[in-house]
């Protein structure tokens, strides 16, 4: 029996070796899988990283799931009347079919947690962020995620008054969630604006599209007037006055400007809305670009059918060439 | 296998060899009780001889059967051929012979004056001395605790099928096949013991020759297998812990035995016919059709709905397009193996190759493989041995459609004025397009698998009942598959695939086992420590916008609209510790102690990634109790009860990581690459566990002539895994989660019975019937149904929720209390909830697509030498969605089956709506799927021993086997049991292989067997 023992254990010895067993042969390393742990580690993860969540804004603005969202926040104002409701718009039009699944505001509720949520990846990505990274370029991507964590937060404040307010990314699934109230969230949403503000670039010097301090003062001032506090939001406007970094278009400029035409509707027109294109008055503009890989969200913009003149759809109107222009339009 | 070499008093020489096998207990019971009378023997004198041969049940020739004169100790055993000689003393009183094999029963024949036999010997699955595979070790059947069923031999062999898959289905009890398509190289799918998960896998774990075998049953050439066990309970399945929930498939194929080489032939050819051709409405049913249509419709009407189809309408000249996309089938297999070795070296090398032309245009499948299998002893202390195999699988080929078909006109146009194909028959539908298109597609499908398994078996002679075995095992499997679609396929810029793919997978086990006998205990202890890694990488592109259809996916590059490609890699680890304590005290009372401890990759990080699963059963042999014992009429009945936990890792891995998906962004108009949230990953992601109970009784009457099992089961899955809503002010939908549970209880019969032996005729049946019934328990945690996913608590998954339909509404009827809005020739719903509206709320559940029982009945008839086996099948109280009644004719667009009907004003149909009905309530005409099918006939002979004396040959049997030959159902549509999706792309891009649109076929072959002696 002694010797039976002795060579079991040297057989399950040598079981041991011939099996691979290091304490990391099950440990998950994915080869194919970005996640923030492997991404966010160096200035060009933290780039990918803002290009990310400038997407996820963007689609706020111009989503095609479903085509008619485009219309919803519009469509129960003066603004537009409604001429062929695609149908996630109706119940801001007819307000007896809004009910508690309605799919527009889930879609503007998720997507502005969505913005939040890759706003706080980068945000503790940035304070986690190895010393090779230099401090300041840390801050501006932090400042930059915070403006638009600022943003969703204050449309959803806008929209709802007390929401759940998050900071952190989430990792485990949870349900506890609670409102804060609009105080917490107006003190929460200016701390992340004024502790932007001093570290982003001034819009000279920032990248197209990228955000600026202009765009997180005007955006803090927004913020102020919500809350009541009229003189603060002065003080922000000021200083974007005063900046010497914007300036009204006040004359024709651009791809056009030998055509006929006027100043005002220059800056509309494509190739003369960016800031580097010569337009001065632009603030923050959500880049778009017409038959460029990742020009535009999923299969492209929808404005083109939703904010056309649709007086036909009007009964007793008729298609004629006499009639549009802007601000003159139906959701078609 | 009873090696019994004394055959008549002079051989003495051999007599010392009794006593060691005896010892070993190789015999049957019946020659170790006569062991005492052997004195006997020396004294006969002037004996007369009797010959004879001994068949099995397919008329072959039996080697190794006991030949014994009743009441002595005279025996012999048969040679290579199943041939005997004895010498029977004179003056034995009505000299009986009595004959048997390991895993037959027993035959006793009185001479009556004849000298010379055949004996046809029925098998008896239920044998106690037969050794079955276990998992780890082999066990001898009367010791076995846990549900382990071992697949009749019969189903092994002489069947035109391309994998064993379909060779078991509605074999086993318990286990339920699947043949979702005809196809030619499509798989079964396979369940055992009903459905116990939702997310992750649901197939059973499948172990070739011991260790896990990653790639699929088409790899593996069913003419080599020697013998498939299958484990069911959590007894027999916990040796392999995570894997082991689905139930697990050991398959075993064949070794040389010790002799000269054994060369065999066996194949088999023969054509193949579509089954139940679905025929679509001539052209007057057409016309009559769409008469009624323009009816309903309110539209001008004209005699056929397109300009392109009135030419041929005026020429009164139609189509049969189901000819059109036809072939004839043919399936064909040839296996060539050589078989022999010595005591210490054996070998077994074969080469097989499988041809299968399917019966529409296009479809075909082929393989060839080649096996080679070694065992040698090099020293008295170490064997080693290889299994290694090569297949090569094709499945090449651009196909006609078959909904496509279906789809057109009578009057449709299929060729133009120059021979080629009119892309649309059907001008100015588009839609619809000619189904021969995907003919002109080219499309490769290759896949080839290498396995190589090499074992080191090591005994110390100093202590006895110790193994040490390392089994080592790696499989590669390249994938290659690419497709061309071009101008003549109705793609008029080209567009090219590639996809490329390679799994590899390697085992490594050390395996510890050891045996000891204390008087009346046996304890038998098997010790396992593994590793395993799967890994996965793919390499895809595709492009489009070629100048011609010239170099197609082999100059990818020159497509000018910019390529797509991606990659992808993965890989999982398991590692595993198992011990299992087997104990028996006098083969009476049995126990089984199993522990597995397992860590997964996949799961996470917080959770432990190791999980252990313990199971225990009892069993008890009454028939071995002194009271029983030799009991005249109950010869066999044991008792066995075991408990245990399984697991299944089975999902993807990565799933615990929160990932990012690569986005793309613009500043200043250039391309940036970006990165967002998109996957939450669950850290705390654990095993899915089940634990299942299992009673069972197997029992053998009158000799075992009745041999039966009956088992009940109840098994309940937790922690399923399941994508679970979470709220989207975490910024993300759902994760996945531990959430859900699922029940499934069930009972299995099954029934061998020899109902007549006499002589040289022999009739035996087996039966086997299972019902399971599946319960879902819980599922996001809350107590509620999953509507969107049609799961309910308390009902079985694959539900079908949907209206009660009462019949259709008639001219006159007035639907305003019940269903306002309904027009004559729109479907009748019942208002369930009487709120005098037909809404959301008025559907309920009707049934499920698992069946609520099924069954296999197995007829052999054998006379001498020729023998007859009907196989029957049937699964019961099946519902499923029929999507060729909802999609019928597309409102008017397209022609329809003719066993389809419609709704019109005058024929007052109550089963089918009229043509313009738009179903805008997604009712998906469930419909009953239960059917019993005649699976198949084999007829086969085997030549006698005299002919095959004067052809010198070692065996040889001839026969003519049919499959798929009738289906009984009520079911409307290709078959009840293969999934159908109608839709109207054309060729490849009707359904990713292997579902394509296939009917049903039947098959016809003839084969040989054929041994060189």
């Amino acid at each position: 029996m002694k010797r039976f023992i002795i060579s079991a254990v040297a057989l399950l010895g040598l079981a041991q070796v011939v099996s691979s067993c290091k304490k990391t042969f099950l440990d998950e390393n994915p080869q194919s899988l970005y996640t923030p742990q492997t991404s966010l580690v160096d200035s060009l993860g933290f780039e990918a990283g803002m290009a990310g969540l400038m997407e996820v804004m963007r689609e706020q603005y111009t989503t095609t799931e479903p085509q008619g969202t485009l219309g919803v926040l519009q469509v129960g104002t003066d603004a537009v009347s409604p001429a062929m409701p695609q149908g996630v718009e109706v119940p801001y039009f007819n307000y007896e079919k809004l009910q508690s699944q309605d799919q527009g505001a889930a879609f503007y509720w998720s997507s502005a947690y969505r913005i939040i949520n890759n706003a706080n990846i980068l945000i503790q990505a940035a304070a986690a962020a190895p010393a090779t990274l230099r401090q300041g370029y840390k801050n501006r991507i932090s400042a930059e995620a915070r403006f638009y964590r600022a943003y969703a937060y204050n449309f959803l404040t806008t929209l709802w008054g007390p929401v759940p307010l998050i900071d952190q990314p989430v990792t485990t699934p949870r349900t506890d969630f609670t409102r804060n109230s609009v105080d917490d969230l107006n003190t929460f949403i200016i701390n992340d604006l004024t502790t932007a503000i001093p570290s982003l670039f001034l819009a000279n010097n920032a990248g197209s599209g990228r955000i600026t301090r202009g765009a997180a003062q005007q955006l803090l001032a927004e913020v102020y007037l919500r809350a009541g506090k009229p003189a603060l939001a002065e003080q922000q406007c000021q200083a974007i006055l005063s900046s010497n970094q914007y300036k009204l278009i006040m004359a024709r400029y651009g791809v056009r400007s030998s055509s006929p035409g006027d100043y005002y509707s220059d800056m509309f027109i494509v190739g003369n809305q960016r800031r580097s294109q010569g337009n001065t008055e632009i603030i923050w503009g959500i880049e778009q670009q017409l038959l460029i890989p990742g020009g535009q969200t999923g299969n492209g913009g929808q404005q083109r059918r939703m904010w056309v003149p649709g007086y036909y759809a009007i009964k007793g109107m008729a298609i004629a060439d006499s009639l549009g222009g802007e601000a003159l339009a139906g959701c078609a | 296998m009873p090696l019994f070499l004394l055959s008549s008093p002079t051989r003495r020489v051999f007599q010392p060899l009794w006593l060691p096998l005896l010892s070993l207990g190789l015999t049957g019971p019946a020659l170790a009780r006569s062991l005492p009378a052997r004195a006997e023997l020396w004294r006969v004198v002037a004996p007369t001889t009797v010959s004879g041969t001994v068949l099995d049940e397919k008329g072959m020739g039996m080697p190794g059967a006991t030949v014994v004169l009743k009441g002595t100790s005279l025996g012999t055993s048969t040679d290579a051929e199943g041939r005997f000689t004895l010498s029977i003393p004179d003056g034995t009183p009505t000299p009986t012979l009595v004959i048997s094999s390991i895993g037959y029963v027993r035959q006793e024949i009185v001479m009556g004056g004849r000298s010379t036999f055949t004996v046809n010997l029925a098998p008896n699955s239920q044998d106690l001395n037969e050794v079955v595979v276990v998992g780890y070790g082999t066990q001898k059947r009367a010791d076995v605790t846990g549900s382990v069923a071992s697949v009749p031999q019969d189903r092994l062999e002489r069947l035109p099928v391309s994998n064993v898959a379909q060779a078991i289905q509605g074999a086993v009890a318990g286990v339920t096949v699947t043949t979702g398509s005809s196809v030619p190289g499509a798989q079964s799918s396979i369940q055992i013991r009903g459905v116990r998960s939702i997310t992750a896998n649901t197939d059973p774990y499948v172990i070739l020759d011991g260790v896990p075998f990653p790639g699929n049953f088409n790899d593996i050439s069913p003419s080599d297998i020697a013998n498939i066990e299958i484990l069911k309970d959590a007894s027999a399945t916990a040796i392999y812990g995570t894997r082991g929930s689905n139930g697990v498939i050991l398959i075993t194929t064949k070794h040389g035995k010790n002799g000269k080489p054994q060369i065999r032939y066996n194949g088999y050819a023969g054509p193949e016919y579509i089954n139940n051709n679905l025929r679509p409405m001539s052209g007057d049913e057409y016309v009559a059709k769409y008469k009624a249509y323009t009816t309903q419709a309110k539209i001008n009407p004209t005699p056929v709905p397109n300009s392109g189809e009135l030419a041929n309408y005026n020429a009164g000249s139609t189509t049969d397009w189901m000819k059109l996309i036809g072939q004839q089938g043919f399936i064909q297999d040839h296996n060539l193996s050589v078989s022999g070795g010595t005591p210490d070296v054996k070998y077994y090398l074969s080469g097989d190759y499988f041809n299968q032309r399917g019966t529409i245009q296009g479809f075909q499948f082929r393989r060839i493989s080649l096996r080679s299998n070694l065992d040698a002893n090099l020293t008295p202390w170490l064997r080693i041995g290889t299994s290694a195999f090569y297949a090569n699988s094709n499945n090449d080929g651009g196909q006609a459609s078959l909904s496509l078909a279906q789809a057109m006109s009578p009057y449709g146009v299929p060729f133009n004025p120059d021979g080629t194909y009119n892309i649309y028959p059907m001008f100015p539908e588009l839609l619809y397009v000619n189904p021969l298109l995907g003919l002109t597609t080219t499309r490769l499908n290759r896949v080839n698998q290498l396995t190589g398994t090499g074992y080191a078996e090591v005994k110390p002679t100093f202590i006895d009942g110790l193994t040490y075995r390392l089994n080592a095992s790696y499989s590669y499997r390249p994938f290659y598959t690419a497709t061309y679609t071009g101008r003549a396929a109705n793609d008029l810029r080209g567009t090219a695939t590639i996809l490329n793919d390679l799994r590899t997978n390697y085992t490594v086990e050390n395996i510890l086992t050891y045996n000891k006998n204390f008087g009346k205990h046996h304890f038998d202890l098997t010790a396992l420590y593994s590793a395993q890694e799967n890994t996965y990488i793919t390499t895809n592109e595709r492009a489009s916008g070629f100048i011609n259809d010239v170099t197609a996916f082999n100059n990818i590059g020159s497509g000018s609209i910019p390529p797509t490609i991606g990659s992808y890699d993965e890989r999982r680890e398991l590692v595993s510790q198992m011990g299992r304590l087997n104990y028996n005290y006098d083969s009476r009372y049995l126990f089984t102690a199993t522990a597995r401890r397992d860590g997964s990759s996949v799961f996470g990080a917080n959770a432990s990634k190791y999980a252990t699963f313990p199971s225990v059963a009892v069993g008890w042999n009454i028939t071995n109790e002194a009271f029983l014992k030799d009991n005249s009429i109950l010869n066999q009945l044991k008792l066995r009860f075991s408990y245990g936990v399984t697991g299944n890792e089975g999902i993807n891995p990565y799933q615990t990581l929160t990932g990012e998906s690569q986005v793309q962004y613009v500043y200043g108009g250039v391309t940036a690459t970006g990165l967002r949230a998109n996957i939450l990953g669950n850290p705390n992601l654990k095993w899915e566990s089940t634990t299942s109970s299992n009673v069972a009784l197997d029992f053998g009457l009158f000799k075992n002539r009745i041999t039966g099992t009956v088992e009940l089961y109840d098994a309940t899955t937790k922690d399923l895994l399941l994508a679970r809503q979470i709220p989207t002010v975490s910024g993300y939908n759902s994760i996945l989660d531990n959430i859900g549970s699922v029940n499934n209880k069930g009972i299995e019969v099954t029934l061998s019975t020899v109902n007549v032996q006499h002589n040289d005729f022999t009739w035996g049946t087996n039966f086997n019937i299972s019902a399971n019934r599946n319960r879902v328990i819980e599922l996001l945690g809350n107590g509620a149904d999953d509507i969107g996913n049609k799961r309910f608590i308390g009902k079985p998954l694959g539900a079908i929720y949907d209206y009660v339909k009462t019949g259709v509404w008639q001219v006159g009827e007035d639907p305003s209390t019940q269903d306002p809005g309904a027009k004559p020739g729109d479907l009748k719903f019942k208002d369930v909830n009487g709120d005098g509206k037909i809404d959301a709320s008025d559907r309920q559940y009707l049934g499920s697509t698992l069946p609520d029982y099924t069954a296999g009945l197995t007829n052999t008839f054998t006379y001498k030498g020729l023998s007859l086996r009907v196989f029957l099948q049937t699964a019961q109280g099946v519902l499923k969605n029929n999507d060729l009644l909802n999609r019928a004719d597309y409102a008017g667009r397209i022609n329809q089956p003719a066993v389809i009907g419609y709704w019109t004003a005058d024929n007052m149909s109550q089963d089918r709506p009229s043509l313009v009905y738009l179903n805008q309530r997604g009712y998906g005409y469930p419909s009953n799927a239960s059917y019993t099918r005649l699976k198949d006939v084999t007829l086969s002979y085997a030549l006698p021993a005299a002919a095959l004396d004067w052809a010198g040959l070692g065996g040889l049997s001839v026969y003519v086997s049919g499959r798929n030959l009738y289906t009984w159902t009520k079911w409307i549509g290709w078959d009840p049991e293969q999934n159908y999706a109608q839709g109207y792309g054309a060729g490849n891009t009707e359904g990713a292989f292997p579902n394509p649109n296939f009917p049903n076929v039947a098959t016809y072959v003839f084969g040989v067997n054929l041994t060189l002696r």
